[in-house]
């Protein structure tokens, strides 16, 4: 990043604006995401991924294992290929069985440990696994696409470029687990290596690994190479359900850190006085790429199809009158650009923002080394109930405004299932359980905590331990107060919450796209596709493929 | 058996929430717990504080120890919690423990808030069978059983996450 001891920006956009459910369910991968920041650094590093093992028989059944050198520490991927009976695959984390399970190793993995990886991986969340362990995953074919492209490698020739276009993956993982989940290691246990302190660094290469092992599979089914166009093309597609959407919640200073620095690095661009010409070239070029992958990007649900079709009518518009030559060559014309974009819908705001952050690496790629959370939430209690009152009425008035006994403003409740320990979302006035709900309800929460306040202020020591079922409450006051863009400003039990509104969030951060949702509770995604394969980890071949678009 | 400290902390959070504790009382005790098996001091300890719910050490020590971060060097000792205990609540404040010692029915406690505390840092975290087991009872206390409406409501529900 350049060297400059202040680099000039523009306000940042307020929590009020950039923290509701909308505009989260409307974010765009940026280069800011966690795949694009590690494969600027395997390429930076020139890594090299190697394939030790390949026992995988003629029918694609086995096990492989592939090992890279990242900043100075080896991590190997052992895969596992399972002939699963069609009638037992399913995405949902109900599943007990999937076509094939990963392990991210710490190191390189000896015969036993193999062994012992092969024993436990298929069992998921049913096997037991050991702090040599760092992430556990699992994926299923797509299978018509497996199948055609198997079927058109056999019979020499290249599959059809259309299927390619279309899904876009060849398998998709239905959970990537880090984090000490199921007995594998602690996230403080390697948080501190080059290279994995970033934000979901080890399952971010693990998807990455995972998406070159589906490419090899493939290829060695069907007996001849993909071509290299299309192998790009080829990402891993993912199903996320409610299962990730409470992260957003309980990981505030994460979530905060995330949209500090992308508001930063926004309002970083935003103060660029002038354009040289081959950035304004290259915004134009980014401008078309846009446009195409939207044009690309289609999904069986009408009306989400539609909300697609209306963003790239909105966006061609919006580039014809506005992305500009004469519109670019201004004063401050990204700042200017971004007001424009303001009057329209908030999609359009956050793809524009995507857009102009994209060309400058040199001033935001630095700020990723902000986005973690090294040491967790850094807050100081309130003295009194009068500095607590006074944080409630700044940081919290959405959640007062809301009138909590209303049916329909706590009509949903959050649980987590006996059946696979998972977080869940029910009606709470059609479904039992709601007695067990999980404190996701932040704003009726702190609603509560104000109205207990006494009028005049009293010791917060006191009030705490007269009420401690507020201790929640207080504690998410505190941490808005410090992380402004810790909470998200929106009713989680109202009707008119969609999860997928937090998936989206996560996973634009992630650095997914194609976002295919299935209900409102449950998406596909694509991750990696157009990243670079494993040879192109070069710093001019690794970096340029924001918005992927298929390459003919 | 051994786990993850990610494990176990979240296992804990569960069986506070299983015993009654409100949801931020959890989290502390969850915290807390964590740095109390690190330590090896006795788990027993534990399932002690949970048993007082819903009064006891894992209502009042929140605040308790968070006195330490208002500039309170010294805050009263609870008769209803053993030193290991307070000591591992305040070993859990997100700012560095510097000192930290019972001495009468007094808790001294130096905490540096210019430093954040040193994070656990360990490959596996032991847990007492006994402890374990009544942890998890505890937490299964907090687990919503599926009924034929959850899991058509669910996510995914159907059979149309195939191609």
């Amino acid at each position: 990043m350049l060297d400059a001891s202040h680099i000039p920006q523009r306000p940042l956009r307020a929590p009020s604006d950039v923290m509701r459910l909308s505009r989260m369910g409307a974010m765009f991968p940026t280069r800011l995401s966690f795949l694009r920041s590690l494969t600027r650094r395997l390429a930076s590093e020139g890594a090299v991924l190697s394939r030790p093992v390949w026992n995988i028989d003629a029918d694609g059944f086995g096990h492989a294992v592939y090992s890279i050198e990242y900043s100075g520490h080896t991590y190997s991927l052992v895969a596992i290929s399972t002939d699963l009976p069609d009638d037992l695959r399913t995405d949902r984390v109900i599943a007990t069985a999937w076509d094939s399970s990963y392990v991210l190793f710490d190191g390189v993995p000896s015969t036993e440990d193999v062994a012992r990886i092969a024993e436990n991986a298929p069992k998921q969340e049913a096997g037991r696994f050991s702090e040599k362990e760092l992430v556990l995953s699992r994926a299923n074919k797509s299978v018509r696409l497996f199948s055609h492209v198997v079927q058109a490698l056999r019979n020499g020739r290249q599959p059809d470029e259309k299927s390619i276009r279309d899904v876009g993956y060849l398998m998709r993982t239905t959970a990537v687990y880090g984090n000490g989940k199921f007995g594998i290691a602690d996230r403080a246990l390697i948080a501190d290596r080059p290279g994995l302190g970033a934000p979901f660094a080890a399952e971010m290469l693990t998807v990455w690994m995972i998406r070159n092992f589906t490419h090899d599979l493939v290829e060695h089914v069907g007996g001849a190479p993909l071509d290299r166009h299309l192998k790009r093309h080829l990402g891993i597609g993912n199903s996320t359900g409610l299962g990730m959407a409470p992260f957003l919640v309980s990981h505030p200073v994460l979530l905060n850190n995330w949209m500090a620095v992308r508001e930063t690095a926004l309002a970083r661009v935003r103060a660029v006085e002038k354009l040289s010409a081959a950035q304004i070239d290259r915004l134009q070029a980014l401008a078309v790429r846009a446009t195409q992958h939207l044009s690309e990007w289609s999904v069986p649900d009408p009306e989400h199809n539609a909300r697609i079709r209306a963003l790239e009518s909105e966006f061609n518009a919006f580039c014809d009158a506005h992305l500009t030559s004469d519109g670019l060559r201004g004063q401050c014309p990204l700042d200017d650009i971004m007001q424009v974009a303001d009057q329209h819908s908030p999609a359009l705001q956050e793809l524009t923002a995507a857009l102009l952050i994209e060309p400058f690496g040199d001033l935001v790629d630095g700020l990723t080394e902000c986005m973690g959370d090294p040491f967790g939430p850094l807050c100081r209690p309130f003295s009194d109930t009068q500095e607590l009152r006074s944080s409630i009425e700044t940081h919290f008035d959405w959640a007062l405004q809301i009138d909590f006994e209303a049916t329909e403003n706590q009509r949903q409740f959050w649980y987590v299932s006996e059946e696979k320990l998972e977080p869940r979302l029910g009606d709470r006035f059609a479904e039992p359980g709601a007695e067990l709900e999980s404190p996701l309800d932040i704003g009726r929460q702190v609603q509560r905590l104000y109205r207990d306040l006494p009028s005049a202020a009293q010791p917060t020591g006191a009030f705490r331990a007269a009420y401690p079922h507020h201790e929640m409450a207080i504690g998410r006051v505190g941490m808005v107060s410090t992380y402004p863009y810790s909470e998200i400003r929106d009713n989680l039990i109202g009707h008119e919450c969609l999860p997928i509104d937090m998936l989206r969030c996560k996973l634009s951060f992630f650095g997914a796209s194609k976002f295919d949702p299935k209900s409102d509770r449950w998406t596909r995604i694509t991750l990696c596709q157009g990243a670079p394969l494993p040879d192109e980890l070069t710093p001019q071949k690794a970096d340029d493929w924001w918005l992927p678009v298929f390459q003919s | 058996m051994s786990f993850s400290v990610n494990e176990i902390q979240s296992l804990c959070i569960k069986a506070a929430r299983g015993a009654g504790a409100s949801s931020g009382c959890a989290d502390r005790f969850g915290a807390a717990a964590t740095r109390h098996l690190f330590a090896n001091r006795d788990a027993r300890d534990l399932l002690t504080a949970l048993a007082k719910l819903p009064l006891g050490p894992v209502a009042t020590l929140p605040a308790l120890v968070d006195g330490l971060l208002l500039l309170q060097t010294n805050v009263e000792m609870p008769k209803d919690a053993t030193k290991a205990l307070v000591e591992s609540y305040v070993e859990a404040l997100p700012f560095r423990t510097q000192q930290c010692e019972a001495e009468n029915d007094l808790l001294r406690a130096q905490i540096d808030t210019s430093q954040p505390a040193v994070p656990i840092k360990c490959k596996r975290l032991e847990v007492p069978a006994t402890v374990l087991n009544a942890l998890k009872t505890l937490a299964a206390k907090t687990y919503v059983p599926a009924s034929d409406a959850s899991r058509i409501a669910g996510a995914g529900a159907g059979l149309t996450d195939n191609d």
